[in-house]
């Protein structure tokens, strides 16, 4: 089946998403030039528990796997619930996209997307606390993840601000 | 899953806590590491762009959609065109929109691919209009058009009814369109034909022969067809897998054609089916065994394919014919397809003749049909077509269509398999679950990732929470029941689905169930499955959850901790060399330079120049002298490596990242250090004593020292088959270790393959570059490419040419560098040979021929050189496969020479079945490689001396293409 040209129809896994990192060095452009030639992934919504150990178990399956960076909270160098999987080869990467996104790893739905590749520093989470944004004002409860967000306090109600 | 246990989890709301796999990141309440049985994620539904796609047509809501269904095709449209928008920016960006013919192409292959996606009351009238408007069209974008429709009858197998309706149709309204279409799928065939494109092939022809049920081609001229492919029963010296491969085609079509060809030609039918029955009646079946999942006939005989084949179409010819499951749509147009006008323009088809053999061609694999389920395994109100029956293959043909069609998009793939409405109370998901087993269970390969099966199921499980689930908890009993005769590879695809599902239901499953085997021998097959799967279920989460979630009487099978093990830290008693690995480790903590680490290493007494300390290593009493100081040199080394690598392995223990981060830093010292096999196969014996307890670290550390070179592939497998590795040959990690090395082996192969196919493609442009733009002094633009293939090469045999580790950063740090291996010498001098030879002769060209410019100089250059590179791989992988199965035959004779000493069967010990059946599954995974390889194999390693028992695995394998 290689061998034929598989229309786009059943290319929606692969496709790019809405996200577009705002602090990428270059044009969008650029980034998409970059994105759809990655064979880097972002992996979110891990538990800040989840090891790269794990990581590499399940993400090995689609492929050989390059290197893992795990995505470190800013103050406290510890796990704050990202990484990022290279692979070696497109192919893999895109197997990863198919069939990893959106099933469990520690009793946790993950996400992946496209990353433009990896750069110093991206490991580190852009919360103002040094987690990840998502994890600032979020309000429930998530224990995987630190508990409540970190600039939420449950005994206030919080309005606005909203999601960054 | 839902358990026999614990099916409550899903017992309320349809999706149970699975629906929430489209909510983003941000609304996704998550469970504690000790999670609370009850805990349930919160449904805050984010519409986002995903969402939207995935909603076209989710069976859970169809009935809100049932108004939206006029709407639905020009809606899906819609999106699939934005869809395409996003995915194709680029396009979009460098043309700055599409001209009319290219939206008209998008705008017809989305319609026509969708078509009958999904089939309901109004795909009657969807065809009628979708007829007309091609018509319309037909006259500005006939190429298109075509062109598209040969994209479908290639792609949508399990639609080509439907496409044969639409094509029919159109014959009845064009009066050229007939036979203008046959003259481009002819041309199409000829041209899959003649470059073996096996798969198309037969889709073709079974599109043909159902294009006599819409009165297109002449049912003689068909006839006529099958009669040149069945000639090929009557070549000689050719291997049958080629004529299995044509007389498939006739089988696969015949219950689309049998009832016209009935009715027409009874007379031929009949001799066709005579010819074919002889045919499959004298066949060879050596190649059975190797590729059946059991070894055992029993409860399911595990049929070869063309012969099950064959008997549910000598059922069907009993029957006249007559089958109820194929999807007919073209009997709904009986005016227009079959009234008396249209009935006059049947075509011919053209005479087409299938090309001779010749012995590079590679025909596909013989088969066999899996079968797990029989009707007496569903429940009362279902009825499973028995193994003969037309209907049994023509679900299971249609679900594995499905299967392959969609299987880069799980969730489309799921809804189409739910989707099909089998006839007379067929249990579908029986069905379906038999047939993703037998395709994830497929020797000697699947298909597809082995993660997309386990995916698939996991949407199936979701779309059909309370239906599928069950079915799924049958078929793992019934398989773990089965596993004593269940083949080793096949297991281990068990295991790895098994806890992979397991991970995406919480572990939960019914493990009492399974209590009364555990006093089984350790090393039998159930004992062995569960022991693999917990290992894998702690890969992917930790030990403390294993011990969670498994009953007591389990944690004997439970894996170790994996904590690494510093042998020099233990104080009591100490061992040689312990003092020496405090100092190491804290070097190498402080992140001493390699130099210092080496001075410390060298301070090690010598056990031969100092009698005091040579009393705790292993020393050998060799009378001469000279071999004792050689050999007591090499055990001094061996202490020096051992020291290096427990202690750098000890320190870089926290992590994955940390281990190699460590591997990476001293991986100059590691070149001094570590020259010959032996000192390679020291390295991982260390790393063995330290990570005994972890698989997984075993297998990416190995994985690590090939790619950075520290050892080669050999050396694995010999360490592999060696002594100390003796007790664990039947844990499958120890194979993963082997496979991933095999792997990398053919990969590197594979690599310079290319770069000289890519270099001999380039070689042919750049001559016709040079031939036009021969008086001018421009060099043709493909130098870039040239300077990125001079990196390439400078990188040398490195076996991960795309590592950036700062392994080469180091480089120039150490310089008094010892060239690492005899090869290494052989290539630098080839290289320099090759740069010689190459020069001569561009000077000996350049005097008869016009100057070749400099870059067709160079690239003739790189192309000796990868040719040489290629040539070398290739040696070293013939020498790796030789090395495999010369240690597979050693370990297996000594077992069967022990086993006649001790006066016991050797059949009857589990040991023979794990081993014998993985050099059956490298003889399987590699076929390509090793078929390259098989006459130095059979003269050199496998004769007739060795034990049946071995050869027989050889002999099964020779088969596959014979």
């Amino acid at each position: 089946m290689s061998d034929l040209t598989i229309p786009f129809l059943f290319q929606k896994s692969i496709a790019l998403s809405s996200y577009r990192d705002r602090q990428f060095r270059g044009s969008e452009g650029d980034q998409d030039k970059k994105l759809l030639t990655s064979t880097t992934l972002y992996v979110g919504n891990l538990s800040f528990f989840t090891t790269e150990e794990q990581i590499h178990e399940l993400f090995s399956r689609t492929g050989d796997v390059k290197r893992i960076i795990m995505g470190l909270d800013k103050t406290t160098k510890t796990p704050c619930g990202f990484c990022f999987v290279e692979y070696y080869t497109r192919q893999d990467a895109e197997q990863a996209m198919r069939y990893i996104n959106q099933t469990r790893l520690d009793d946790r739905i993950i996400r992946t997307d496209w990353d433009a590749g990896f750069i110093d520093g991206r490991q580190y989470g852009r919360g103002r606390s040094g987690g990840q944004v998502r994890d600032e004002y979020r309000k429930d409860y998530d224990p995987g993840r630190g508990g409540f967000g970190k600039r939420f306090n449950p005994s206030m109600e919080m309005e606005k601000g909203g999601l960054v | 899953m839902a358990t026999k246990g614990g099916r409550n989890r899903n017992g309320g709301g349809g999706g149970g806590g699975y629906s929430d796999d489209d909510d983003d990141d941000f609304h996704n309440k998550s469970q504690q590491r000790q999670r609370a049985p009850s805990s349930r994620h919160h449904h805050h539904h984010h519409r986002s762009d995903r969402r939207h796609v995935q909603q076209q047509n989710p069976p859970s809501q169809q009935q809100q959609q049932q108004q939206q269904q006029q709407h639905q095709h020009q809606h899906q449209q819609q999106q699939q065109q934005q869809q395409q928008q996003s995915y194709d920016t680029n396009k979009r960006r460098k043309f700055g929109g599409l001209d009319d013919d290219e939206l008209t192409e998008d705008k017809l292959q989305i319609t026509l691919l969708s078509l009958g996606q999904k089939i309901d009351s109004t795909l009657e009238q969807t065809l009628r209009d979708l007829c007309t408007t091609l018509c319309n069209d037909l006259t500005k974008h006939k190429k298109i058009i075509f062109g598209i429709l040969n994209q479908c009858i290639q792609l949508l197998p399990e639609r080509i009814t439907i496409y044969s309706t639409l094509i029919g149709l159109l014959h009845a309204s064009i009066i050229t369109f007939g036979s203008d279409f046959i003259d481009t799928c002819i041309s199409s065939l000829k041209e899959c034909l003649l470059t073996y494109k096996f798969e198309v092939i037969q889709r073709y022809i079974r599109f043909l022969s159902d294009l006599i049920n819409v009165k297109l081609i002449s049912s003689s001229s068909i006839l006529k067809l099958y009669e040149i492919l069945i000639q090929t029963t009557t070549e000689t010296n050719i291997p049958q897998v080629r004529t299995d491969f044509f007389v498939s085609c006739i089988l696969v079509s015949l219950p689309y054609s049998g009832k016209v060809l009935l009715e027409k030609h009874n007379t031929e039918l009949n001799r066709l089916l005579y010819t074919i029955d002889k045919y499959v009646y004298k066949r060879s079946k050596i190649h059975v065994p190797i590729l059946q999942v059991w070894t055992s006939l029993e409860p399911h005989p595990q049929e070869e394919y063309l012969d099950c084949l064959w008997a549910q179409i000598k059922r069907l010819n009993q029957d006249e014919w007559s089958e109820s499951q194929i999807f007919r749509p073209y009997y709904t147009y009986a005016d227009t397809l079959f009234s008396d006008i249209s009935a006059s323009i049947v075509h011919d088809l053209p005479l087409i003749t299938i090309p001779i053999h010749n012995d590079t061609i590679i025909y596909p694999l013989p088969k066999i049909v899996f079968r797990m389920f029989d009707y007496t395994d569903v429940p009362e109100q279902f009825v499973l077509p028995g193994a003969h029956a037309i209907e049994r293959y023509l679900i299971e043909e249609e679900i594995s269509n499905i299967i392959h069609t969609y299987h880069t998009e799980r969730k489309d793939c799921a809804i189409q398999l739910t989707q099909i409405r089998p006839k007379n109370k067929i249990p579908l998901n029986y069905m379906i679950v038999e047939v993703i087993f037998g395709l994830l269970f497929k020797l000697p390969r699947p298909q597809h990732l082995e993660l997309f099966y386990g995916s698939l199921l996991l949407e199936l499980c979701k779309l059909q929470p309370s239906t599928l689930p069950p079915v799924l908890v049958q078929a793992v009993d019934m398989l773990f029941e089965r596993l004593n005769t269940m083949k080793t590879s096949c297991i281990e695809r068990f295991v790895k689905w098994f806890s992979y599902h397991l991970s995406n239901f919480q572990f939960t499953w019914a493990w009492q169930d399974w209590i009364n085997c555990l006093d089984e021998n350790s090393e039998s097959p159930k004992i062995k499955f569960i022991r693999e799967t917990l290992q894998r279920c702690m890969r992917l989460s930790f030990h403390q959850r294993i011990i969670e979630f498994v009953p007591e009487q389990f944690y004997k099978l439970v894996p170790n901790k994996p904590s690494p093990i510093f042998k020099f830290e233990e104080i009591d008693p100490p061992i040689f060399g312990s003092e020496y690995a405090q100092l190491l480790t804290k070097k190498i903590k402080e992140r001493a330079a390699a130099e210092d680490i080496l001075r410390t290493l060298n301070t090690v007494p010598n056990p031969t120049k100092d009698d005091t300390s040579a009393t705790t290593t292993a020393t050998s009493s060799s009378s001469s002298s000279i071999i004792n100081q050689t050999t007591n040199d090499l055990t001094y080394n061996m202490v020096q490596i051992d020291l290096f690598v427990s202690s750098l392995l000890w320190i870089g223990s926290k992590s994955f990242t940390h281990s190699f981060a460590s591997l990476a830093k001293y991986h100059q010292l590691f070149k001094i250090l570590i020259e010959t096999e032996e000192q390679q196969i020291q390295v991982l014996k260390s790393m063995y004593e330290v990570w005994p307890n972890h698989q997984q670290m075993m297998v990416v550390l190995v994985d690590k020292l090939v790619k950075t070179q520290i050892v080669e592939c050999s050396a694995v497998a010999n360490w592999i088959f060696s002594s100390e590795l003796g007790s664990e040959l039947t844990n499958f990690y120890v194979w993963e270790i082997l496979s991933s090395t095999i792997e990398k082996m053919n990969r590197q192969v594979e690599k310079y393959h290319n770069e000289l196919l890519d270099l001999r493609r380039q070689l042919n442009i750049s001559a016709t570059v040079q031939a036009a733009t021969h008086t001018s002094d421009i060099i043709p633009s493909n130098e870039p490419i040239i300077t990125s293939h001079e990196e390439k090469i400078s990188d040398e045999n490195k076996m991960d040419e795309n590592d950036n580790t700062p392994v080469n950063e180091e480089k120039p740090t150490i310089t008094n560098l010892k060239r690492r291996r005899e090869s290494d010498d052989d290539d630098d001098d080839d290289e320099n040979n090759d740069e010689k030879q190459s020069t001569e002769k561009i000077q000996s060209m350049q005097i008869s021929q016009p100057p070749m410019d400099e870059a067709t100089a160079k690239l003739h250059e790189k192309y000796e050189i990868v040719e040489e590179r290629l040539s070398h791989a290739r040696e070293q992988q013939k020498k790796l496969y030789l090395i495999v199965f010369q240690r597979f035959i050693m370990t297996l004779s000594d077992f069967l020479n022990e086993c006649e000493s001790k006066n016991v069967d050797p059949v009857s010990t589990p040991w023979l079945k794990w081993i014998i059946e993985r050099l059956q599954e490298i003889f399987l995974l590699y076929h390509e490689q090793v078929f390259q390889y098989v006459s130095t194999f059979e003269s050199l390693i496998f004769t007739s001396d060795i034990d049946f028992c071995i050869l027989e695995v050889f002999q099964q394998f020779c088969a596959l293409r014979a």
